[in-house]
């Protein structure tokens, strides 16, 4: 190979060269595993945000479409009883329930697995003369973020939203 | 291969190269985060709580009759009282000692606040008035501070959410009001809004 110029490369032009192409090296790989971390986070995040707006959707739709006349609480969860217009009542189990390692909370037809990196906490279930609620504490174990199920009923359960 | 010039690299030449490197890697960095800031944000901005909490609230204030009461006196229409308000801030529980919920029934206050941290819900007129940083004058009294942005008591993230709405809605649609609501459960801050025709 030809040299550049007449005294071939410079140490200095050599160290410089090192020096930038490492720079960039790790600045591209820190970019990538940093953004490679982030991406996964997000799509945690996505992941349980979605299934958690799916089944608050889901639950608050029967509510406010039909006639909520009870909920029981039982020890995974509560039981909420509905009455259609045509008069039928008919029941929905919201639960967290454990087959064998994993974990899946569910909610009449809706059921999804818990992810390993969810913790579920406390179900608190309170009924009472003006308004009820129905909250299920869920904590990712990589983030501060709250993934809980909770469901507010404005009214007296058993009259007609 | 020629000869790039006779004295090897110029000082110069590694001078332009890196910058035009780096600047290349500071602004790939800078795009990245700016956009993982944004989704950040706006993945905030619709949360379902939120905006079920509103609905909770909303649907009291019909039931309650209140609504009414909100809309003519404090939100005020055009001549209809001396001042108008572009917005009304009417549940606030940032300081527990003192917790605002007007309107609601207290007992649905109370469980509002127990199941969500909300921070605070207002109403705003659904057109570009709370969100414009102009003077608003009714019925000759001008009113230096009737937009949300020149309001004091609401932080950068809280107006960032505003500034978001401002960018973000259509107001030549028909809705007359819209409830804004913020959760905040010390670690992130949750926003949802309900329009009202």
């Amino acid at each position: 190979m030809k040299k550049l110029n007449n005294k071939g490369y410079l140490l200095v032009e050599i160290i410089v060269a090192i020096v930038l192409a490492l720079g960039i090296g790790y600045f591209l790989m820190n970019l990538t595993i940093k953004f490679s971390r982030e991406d996964e986070d997000i799509y945690q995040s996505i992941y349980w945000t979605n299934d958690k707006n799916v089944l608050t959707n889901t639950i608050m739709k029967d509510v406010e479409q039909y006639t909520l006349t009870n909920i029981e609480k039982i020890s995974n969860g509560a039981i909420f009883t509905y009455v259609d217009t045509d008069g039928s009542e008919f029941e929905k189990e919201l639960g967290v329930v454990t087959v064998g390692d994993t974990k899946k909370i569910e909610y009449g037809e809706f059921e999804k697995e818990i992810d390993e990196s969810l913790e579920v906490g406390n179900i608190d279930i309170q009924v009472l003369e003006k308004y009820s609620y129905v909250m299920i504490s869920m904590f990712s174990m990589y983030s501060d973020e709250d993934y809980g199920i909770k469901i507010f009923i404005p009214y007296s359960v058993g009259t007609d939203s | 291969m020629s000869n790039l010039n006779r004295k090897g690299f110029m000082m110069a030449e590694v001078i332009i190269v890196s910058t035009i490197i780096l600047g290349t890697l500071v602004g790939l960095y800078s795009i990245f985060t700016k956009m993982y800031v944004v989704y950040t944000e706006r993945s905030y901005y619709y949360d379902v709580d939120a905006v079920y909490a509103l609905r909770a609230i909303y649907k009291n204030l019909v039931d309650n009759g209140n609504i009414n009461s909100l809309i003519n006196e404090d939100l005020c229409e055009k001549n209809t009282c001396e001042k108008k308000n572009n917005y009304f801030e009417f549940i606030n529980f940032t300081d527990d000692d003192n917790p605002i919920c007007n309107y609601v029934n207290d007992d649905i206050c109370e469980g509002l606040h127990t199941v969500y941290p909300i921070s605070k819900a207002l109403i705003v007129r659904y057109d570009e008035s709370p969100f414009t940083n102009v003077d608003v004058e009714s019925d000759g009294v001008t009113n230096t501070e009737n937009n949300l942005f020149s309001d004091t008591t609401y932080d950068e993230i809280t107006k960032g959410y505003f500034d978001y709405l401002s960018d973000s809605m259509d107001f030549s649609e028909e809705y007359k009001y819209m409830f804004i609501i913020e959760l905040d459960d010390g670690n992130r801050r949750y926003y949802g809004n309900y329009r009202i025709r």
